[in-house]
């Protein structure tokens, strides 16, 4: 089969969007994208963030946890979704479990990386004005951690919308990756290609959204 | 100095407890400690499809004595080695040439940043249309996922050259060539190195792909084919294999990057 | 000359109100940082460090200010061992330590927010030194949004709001360029007529050192020693901008650098 049938012209193509927004099947699948993009992101994020300042804290966590965390950084996750259907099901928490394994790593990364990095000359300044080992945490380092956290934040939003969308490619029956497998099968390829358009528009929308926010907090970088 | 927390200067240990706070004992410690939380979380029962660890050690052990592993890394192996060379020839040629020559940059940035920030992943079921069931799908598959990065990476090595490095060579007349040969590239060769992790990171994302949703074969069709017959123990058994094989080969890279770079340049 | 200068603080041995006993610090990788450094620190007085970079002056503050627990030896503040930071003594950093999220004035009131201070009463004491130090009308800034030698005077100002004896200055100036030095150098003298503080002040300038010191502490460099122990017999009472004019300033800086340059590889 040739190239020309796989890539249809653009207005077909915008047609074939105006009409998946007409489609309970489109919204059903975007409710279900959005459902676990956000769970997943918000269970990373808070449970990445605590362990990461955990790791940037004591060097004892640090070494039972940092081998694991640097594995799963960068091995194909991707291997592990076949073994989640069985486990979790056909639905939601297969999702939102890629979701999380795609995502949290990094958050701890960072977030680790940014504990470590505090000036110490901060951390001096806190003992020397009499601060407690409580005090100096949570008033010097952990807001002096945030840059490297919010960007932790940022790559690990990249990387969720990554994991949404392989785990439901995956699974091949639910939310987006449904929609692409049924149109794949069918061959409707303006549709497949509106969705892919659709995708990477909102893919793109987010990641610009947590790119703004992280600029918004940047003098803290520039300030040290 | 010192850690900031710690204001005394640690006491001399006598050599066991220096041995049980070395790094391979923290490693050992490391991989009890998840195993072992493995080997509970199945034993407290709740899914039939989660083995205990111990099992999935011992259907490995099976897989690899009765060459499961060999005859599904032989359909693995070469595609994921052709597409890692095109990947990293082609990745570090694309970079490097829009780094140095300017003109293309408008026209291919845009195309790489979308590659590396989008879920190109949809797309990959595509390939079974241009490529149909075959060893090709699986490497565009990788080219696809690893090649964006490399190119990323290199562009990025020869824009962070340092400018007063650049002016430097023209302040005493070097040529072009001698800039780019002399100055540019030794200066980017800790990026572009750094890319290609990254690519082989993206390599195996592709093969593993290409191989669970266009060809059913290899390593993929493994961890399917055991999912569908419910042995769970091989199938986790397939997949810390290839977990296995991308984290040894990334830090065989990291371990070349260190010895490489620790002895010239600091950064 | 040295002789002299021993029995000299040992008469005022009264007025001490900060010495060091026989202080030596080993980093972890064996570095002897300072050997045997002895000190009395006059009362009211300032005392400057000075030496080479690498010479150890620092770790010497930073063990005076109880950040850094030395191997052997010890500091007593009016007889009493320093075991870690404590409310009689103040830091000013060097690159000023400001927290980048906070403004001057939560920056300056840090001190006492540490200390318990309720708020309403932490940012009073924080407006009367900031006032003082000349920051006035920047209470509500950002430190990145002030230059660096208005970024010190917040960092004074911290110090000086917790109502410390001491104060110890960690090469506060070396940050900002000249001009601006000389200018917070003639502030600082012109603060220390109002506020009676002893000061600890580390310095890499002999200028400086000369300029401000009343007692001038020259430590040799790898492992620090006190090598010598100058006191400046400058007339520091009249306008702070003709002092840099006596001859005998110039006379100081002179000998000073002829008994450093050795240490200088």
């Amino acid at each position: 089969m040739g190239w020309m049938n796989l890539l249809p012209p653009l207005s077909g193509i915008w047609s074939a969007f105006l009409e998946l927004l007409s489609q309970d099947a489109f919204w059903d699948a975007f409710a279900m994208t959005a459902r676990t993009f956000l769970i997943g992101l918000g269970l990373s994020v808070g449970v990445g963030i605590p362990i990461g300042i955990l790791m940037g804290l004591s060097q004892r966590a640090d070494k039972l946890l940092s081998v694991w965390v640097n594995i799963f950084l960068s091995a194909p996750i991707t291997a592990v979704i076949p073994a989640l259907m069985p486990i979790l099901g056909i639905g939601d928490a297969t999702v939102i479990a890629t979701v999380v394994l795609f995502a949290i790593w990094v958050v701890i990364i960072d977030a680790q990386a940014g504990v470590t990095r505090v000036s110490s000359s901060l951390v001096e300044m806190g003992r020397v004005f009499g601060c407690s080992k409580a005090q100096v945490i949570f008033w010097i380092v952990i807001p002096a951690a945030l840059p490297e956290i919010v960007t932790g934040v940022r790559l690990a939003v990249v990387r969720a919308v990554k994991g949404v969308i392989v785990g439901q490619i995956v699974i091949a029956l639910i939310g987006f990756g449904g929609l692409f497998s049924t149109y794949l099968s069918m061959f409707l390829m303006e549709r497949f290609w509106a969705l892919i358009l659709v995708v990477f528009a909102l893919a793109f929308t987010i990641i610009g959204f947590v790119e703004f926010l992280e600029r918004r907090i940047a003098f803290y970088a520039k300030a040290r | 100095m010192a850690d900031t927390f710690q204001t005394s200067a640690p006491p001399t240990l006598p050599s066991l407890r220096a041995w049980a706070n070395s790094t391979i004992a923290w490693r050992f410690y490391s991989f009890a400690l998840v195993l072992a939380i493995w080997e509970l979380a199945s034993l407290s029962g709740f899914s039939v499809a989660f083995p205990r660890a111990s099992a999935v050690a011992v259907a490995f052990w099976q897989m690899l004595v009765d060459g499961e592993f060999t005859a599904a890394y032989a359909d693995s192996l070469p595609p994921l080695l052709v597409g890692l060379a095109i990947t990293i020839v082609g990745g570090v040629i694309i970079g490097v040439s829009i780094g140095l020559f300017r003109g293309a940059e408008w026209f291919v940035m845009p195309l790489l940043i979308i590659f590396q920030t989008a879920p190109v992943s949809a797309i990959i079921p595509m390939l079974t249309y241009v490529y149909g069931i075959s060893d090709t799908s699986k490497v565009v598959a990788i080219v696809i996922l690893g090649m964006p990065l490399v190119a990323l990476n290199s562009y990025k090595g020869i824009q962070a050259t340092n400018k007063s490095l650049l002016e430097m060579s023209r302040s005493f007349m070097l040529s072009r060539i001698g800039t780019i040969l002399l100055v540019i590239l030794p200066s980017a060769r800790k990026m572009i190195f750094a890319g290609l992790r990254l690519g082989v990171s993206g390599a195996f994302i592709g093969i593993v792909l290409a191989e669970l949703l266009i060809t059913p074969t290899g390593i993929g069709d493994l961890i399917t084919f055991n999912r569908s017959i419910a042995r769970y123990d091989k199938m986790f058994a397939a997949i810390v294999s290839i977990l296995a094989l991308a984290t040894i080969s990334l830090s065989i890279m990291q371990t070349i990057e260190n010895r490489m770079f620790s002895a010239g340049s600091k950064k | 000359m040295k002789d002299t200068v021993m029995s000299l603080t040992s008469t005022t041995f009264a007025d001490t109100i900060l010495q060091t006993d026989d202080i030596g610090v080993e980093y972890e990788n064996g570095t002897v940082a300072l050997d045997g450094v002895t000190l009395d620190v006059p009362t009211g007085q300032l005392t400057a460090l000075l030496g080479p970079s690498g010479c150890g002056k620092t770790t010497l503050l930073k063990v005076i200010a109880g950040l850094v627990m030395p191997n052997r030896g010890t500091v007593k503040v009016r007889g009493t061992q320093v075991e870690g930071p404590g409310t009689d003594r103040a830091l000013v950093f060097q690159d000023f330590a400001l927290l980048p999220w906070a403004t001057v004035i939560d920056n300056v009131a840090f001190g006492l927010r540490a200390r318990g201070v309720a708020r309403k009463e932490r940012r009073e004491t924080a407006r009367h030194y900031i006032a003082e130090v000349g920051l006035g009308g920047f209470e509500d800034k950002y430190p990145h949004e002030l230059s660096g030698g208005m970024r010190q005077r917040a960092g004074l100002a911290r110090a000086l709001s917790v109502q410390s004896d001491i104060l110890m200055m960690d090469e506060p100036f070396s940050a900002v360029d000249e001009q601006m030095r000389r200018k917070l150098q003639e502030d600082l003298l012109e603060l220390l007529k109002v506020e009676k503080k002893t000061v600890i002040f580390v310095t890499h300038s002999i200028e400086e050192a000369v300029y401000l010191a009343d007692q001038v502490v020259i430590l040799s460099g790898r492992p620090g020693k006190v090598a010598n122990i100058v006191r400046p017999d400058i007339d520091r009472d009249g306008d702070v901008d003709v002092i840099r004019r006596q001859p005998r300033y110039v006379e100081l800086v002179d000998e000073i650098w002829g008994s450093l340059k050795q240490y200088v590889e």
